[in-house]
């Protein structure tokens, strides 16, 4: 086992930011209640199983502050109930370890013995802190959080991303988690090696255990669309790298250490956000390569932003219809990627690519999108965004097309009786945008772009 | 003397007809606002007051009511059809209701069984007429009128509180029993299908069906019927869903804890009846709102209120934009029903404001060969594929879903009765395409394929296009569930440039849809679209359809993205 990410909170406020977004999210929502929240969570990895069947597993250390008493259980068993049982949460099956602070008193308190009778009874994984310290000390990569709301909360989330498991949410909430690191990384706030830190573990998992993942359960498991949407081209051409157990922790590491070492650097170097964007976007699929030695790989974290949004915007930059310095509508239909760092990204890179400001933002989501809906909520709440606050979230179907038409169109007229220009962009379901295009047909004030 | 009237009548048991009359003209004398504050003197409150009565013979309770009432509030009252003819005795309560007529909202409703009505139609009709009062607001209804029926109804339909007016001697008072009556049921949905959300575009069957999902006062209560004995094993597939407090009607092998009754809370006969108020417009709603209906059970059934509250608003914000009467207007309103009494369910403290709901669909929508000529154009020349992609290694023949792909593009053709087909393909998914290719050629059809330039070439693709003759005709652009968006711009742009005149059309995978087949307990499902019999079926408001002239427009608007 070989641990490769270690979240440290160094103040109360930190560990029940970190702990609730990673609980709500984790949960998929069906948790939002705050608990006591571990000071320090790490993760490891293994390889386990019986000649070439090798199931790469993940180890959640859940280390408590001392003084936290009997309240750390519920967070434990919270974590072990969503990540083994529960069907509609995201995160994957991972052995979580209760770590104490230090030696137990003493079982005769009848908590006390209650707690401790189940632990033996069910063989659950605990350990004193000095008995994991050295251990834990290994994680190649250490983010501290002190009471930076916004670095909070995208730890809370990456603890989610990646242990979520290999399924379409799973690669799409390691991919709003990726945007939203790389967004606060482009500007400027990746000062400490936190953030480095959280999107190097974030690609370390994306390429090396979810393409893994994906191999080990394809014969059984894997076919026909569900195939088509676990993996794609390039999760398959990956699955295949990697068997041998050293190869997988070498790789893991060697990629986590390039990254953190490299993506610090590229975001320096960026001359704004899309630039640096791309840059980052194509220093994460360079190391890749280099890591697994494959030959060509997309990138899957950044990709859908870097290569072909925030490039598309550079579209509007000569397009008469807007003025420069004019206020906009922005309509957009959402993709599973879509999340707050998406949304930053993209009202800036149109701030920059054609100087229009966005006055009011519009998003038609599916039900593939729920979390993504509310997970921006969510940001903007904890980081007090006030222009993701002000987003309407609509609610349309893409085998309802009708619908989804008139939703549309009943936005289109509002962000014209607001007397602005709308700017519409498509993603996600071809049927959605299709019903989104419907709808700009005959609106004067409209200009429509699919990136 | 008139101080004597009214303690003999008002704080006094009487069955002394003509006293009441002389008592009802003294009211009349007195004038209505006079009359109501002078039994205001004479009524007293023990717990709350009431805010609907069952009205039977006797006047007083009525008159007392009102004085308890602030200056616009307006009194529920439930009077059987004897009172409001004026029959008999009935002619009493009848003046009653005439002088205070603008104060009062009168329903009607048999109080007694008759020769025609038995005990359990009589009971039946008073829950009907309850359960309307109880969702439009009322919590308090006072039974000292009537027959034995009226508690045993108001119990069922759930009020909060049931009040017992009696004369004292000195005073009329009204009683708060302290009971627990039933939850009061705000709105029932029947069979409903839990898909995760993440899952809804691909072909994966619902986690958990419900035959009833009941929004009551008390909360979202998930109700299964008892169909067999094995049925307790649902509680393992309920815990794997966050140990959803699922209730149970009828009788259940006795083999787990947990497993609730449901009797005990809920009537059986009333879900059925209150399911039945409201089928047409969740059919509509299943049909052609159905991911929005998914979401709205989904989310408030597995996500925490707090976050449920959060999604149920942007549902109702969605469904505000749909007020026409046609299939889709019913379906948004029913949501939007929906979301109110799940809202309430979810929260006591929020106000239920419930929204009618429609119960007849006015719209025969028209079907899916009929819509697409009528958009497109009567005669179709030429179909243009962008096939879904499928990351396959193996060979295409092998995969179950390659092939319906290559029938539904076949069916689509037959139904049009376009002979010519064009797959749109690019590199990837070149063996795919030969395969769909080959096949459609064994069902007699043209076909040629069109391999997208690598690098985007606009010039290049004209030149293919013009190569296979796709030049000034009628064509329709069939998306097979979801492509490139940068891909599809690209060919109806080559397609604008060679002046064919192109509509496009987006099939995709699959959907949830009520059941055709009505058999079983289940009355909705997911289903592959790729089918002849389901895209027959698919309704105008199913399928996004583009006309020739959206298409242009769009290209038009496009001007700043995909050169």
């Amino acid at each position: 086992m070989r641990p490769l990410l270690s979240v440290v909170s160094t103040s109360s406020k930190a560990e029940d930011a970190v702990g609730g977004v990673f609980l709500s999210v984790a949960s998929g929502y069906s948790i939002t209640g705050r608990l006591t929240a571990p000071a320090e969570v790490t993760l490891a990895y293994s390889l386990e199983g019986i000649g070439r069947l090798r199931l790469p597993r993940k180890h959640l250390f859940l280390c408590y502050r001392k003084g936290k008493g009997k309240g750390t259980e519920h967070f434990t068993n919270a974590v072990r109930y969503i990540s083994l049982m529960c069907a509609t949460a995201p995160m994957a099956s991972t052995t979580v370890w209760h770590v104490f602070p230090g030696p137990l008193r003493e079982a005769s308190e009848p908590a006390i013995v209650r707690y401790a009778h189940d632990i033996v009874k069910k063989n659950r994984p605990t350990a004193f802190y000095d008995e994991v310290e050295d251990f834990l000390g290994q994680a190649v990569l250490r983010v501290p959080v002190s009471n930076d709301m916004e670095l909070a909360f995208a730890s809370g989330l990456t603890l989610a991303a990646i242990t979520a498991g290999a399924h379409r949410l799973g690669l799409a909430l390691r991919q709003i988690c990726g945007q939203l690191v790389a967004y606060a990384l482009l500007r400027g706030r990746g000062k400490s090696e936190a953030l480095p830190a959280l999107l190097s573990a974030l690609a370390a998992d994306t390429y090396i255990w979810y393409p893994l993942v994906c191999g080990f359960h394809k014969a059984r498991t894997l076919r026909g669309e569900l195939y088509a949407s676990l993996l794609g081209e390039d999760v398959e051409r990956l699955s295949g790298a990697l068997s041998d157990g050293e190869l997988f922790y070498g790789s893991l590491l060697c990629l986590a250490r390039g990254l953190m070492n490299e993506l610090p650097v590229v975001a320096a170097q960026s001359k704004d956000i899309i630039d640096g964007a791309i840059r980052l976007s194509n220093a994460m699929s360079s190391k890749v390569r280099t890591a697994l030695g494959v030959e060509q790989v997309r990138e899957l974290i950044l990709g859908l932003l870097a290569h072909r949004l925030l490039p598309a915007l550079e579209k509007l930059r000569d397009e008469p219809f807007f003025r420069g310095g004019e206020e906009v509508g922005l309509l957009i239909s959402a993709t599973e990627q879509l999340g707050p760092g998406l949304l930053k990204l993209l009202i800036e890179g149109i701030r920059e690519a054609c100087g229009l400001e966005v006055r009011s933002v519009y998003v038609l989501y599916t039900p593939a999108a729920l979390i993504n809906r509310l997970l921006t909520d969510d940001y903007a709440r904890a980081c007090g965004d006030e222009l993701l606050r002000g987003v309407r979230w609509l609610t349309v179907g893409a085998t309802n097309p009708e619908l989804t038409y008139r939703v549309a169109r009943g936005v289109l007229k509002e962000i014209e009786r607001e007397g602005l220009k709308a700017l519409v962009i498509g993603l996600g379901h071809m049927a959605v945008v299709a019903s989104l295009a419907r709808a700009c047909c005959g609106l004067e004030h409209v200009r429509v772009l699919l990136p | 003397m008139e101080g004597d009237l009214w303690l003999a009548v008002f704080c006094s048991y009487t069955k002394d007809y003509s006293a009441i009359e002389e008592w009802l003209d003294a009211l009349e004398t007195l004038g209505p606002e006079e009359a109501l504050r002078r039994a205001r003197q004479l009524v007293r409150v023990s717990g709350r007051r009431p805010d609907a009565l069952t009205l039977g013979f006797s006047p007083q309770v009525l008159v007392a009511a009102l004085s308890l009432l602030k200056p616009r509030e307006r009194l529920v009252v439930i009077t059987s059809p004897e009172v409001v003819k004026g029959v008999g005795p009935g002619r009493l309560s009848k003046r009653a209701i005439d002088m205070f007529s603008s104060r009062l909202n009168v329903k009607v409703a048999p109080f007694a069984p008759s020769p025609e009505h038995g005990p359990s139609e009589v009971l039946r009709a008073l829950r009907t007429v309850m359960a309307e009062i109880v969702e439009a607001g009322a919590r308090v209804l006072d039974v000292s009128g009537g027959t034995q029926l009226v508690p045993i109804a108001a119990l069922e339909v759930g009020f909060e509180a049931l009040t017992y007016a009696y004369p004292s001697g000195e005073a009329l008072v009204f009683y708060e029993f302290k009971i627990s009556p039933r939850p009061s049921l705000y709105h029932v949905e029947r069979s409903v299908s839990i898909y995760q959300p993440d899952l809804i575009y691909n072909y994966a069957d619902a986690s958990r069906e419900l035959d009833y999902v009941v929004a009551t006062s008390a909360g979202i209560i998930p109700v299964e019927e008892v169909s067999e004995k094995e049925e307790w094993s649902k509680r393992i597939k309920d815990m794997r869903l966050w140990g959803l407090p699922v209730f149970w009607l009828g009788r259940l092998e006795k083999t787990l804890p947990g497993l609730t009754c449901a009797g005990a809370i809920l009537v059986p006969d009333e879900l059925g009846r209150r399911w039945e108020q409201v089928e047409r417009g969740s059919i509509a709603s299943r049909r052609a709102a159905s991911e929005v209906f998914a979401l709205l059970s989904f989310a408030s059934l597995f996500l925490s209120p707090e976050k449920a509250h959060v999604i149920l608003d942007d549902i109702e914000a969605s469904c505000g934009y749909g007020e026409d009467e046609d299939t889709i207007g019913i379906a948004m309103r029913h949501l939007r029903r929906l979301c109110d009494a799940y809202r309430k369910s979810l929260d006591w403290r929020s106000s239920y404001q419930s929204v009618s709901s429609s119960s007849s669909l006015s719209e025969k929508a028209e079907r899916f060969a009929e819509v697409v000529r009528k958009r497109v154009g009567e005669a179709i020349e030429v179909l243009v594929v962008f096939p879904k992609i499928f990351w396959r290694r193996g060979p295409p023949g092998e995969s179950w879903i390659i092939k319906r792909q290559a029938d539904a593009i076949s069916v689509i053709c037959k139904m049009l009765e376009c002979p010519r087909i064009v797959l749109i393909s690019n590199r990837s998914i070149e063996r795919q395409t030969r395969f769909i290719e080959e096949r459609l050629k064994e069902h007699g059809f043209n076909v040629a394929s069109v391999v997208i330039p690598q690098d985007g070439d606009a010039e290049e693709l004209v030149a293919l296009l013009k190569k296979k003759g796709v030049e000034g005709l009628s064509v329709l652009c069939a998306v097979v569930d979801d492509y490139s968006k940068n891909m599809i711009l690209l060919v109806l742009r080559a397609l604008s440039k060679l002046k064919n005149r192109s509509g496009l059309l987006v099939l995709p995978f699959v959907k949830s849809r009520p059941k055709q087949d009505k058999a079983g307990a289940r009355i909705d499902e997911m289903v592959l679209l790729w089918r002849e019999d389901t895209i027959r079926e698919l309704y105008s408001y199913e399928i996004p359809i583009l006309r020739p002239e959206e298409v242009e427009e769009l290209i038009t608007k496009l001007s700043v993205a995909g050169e």
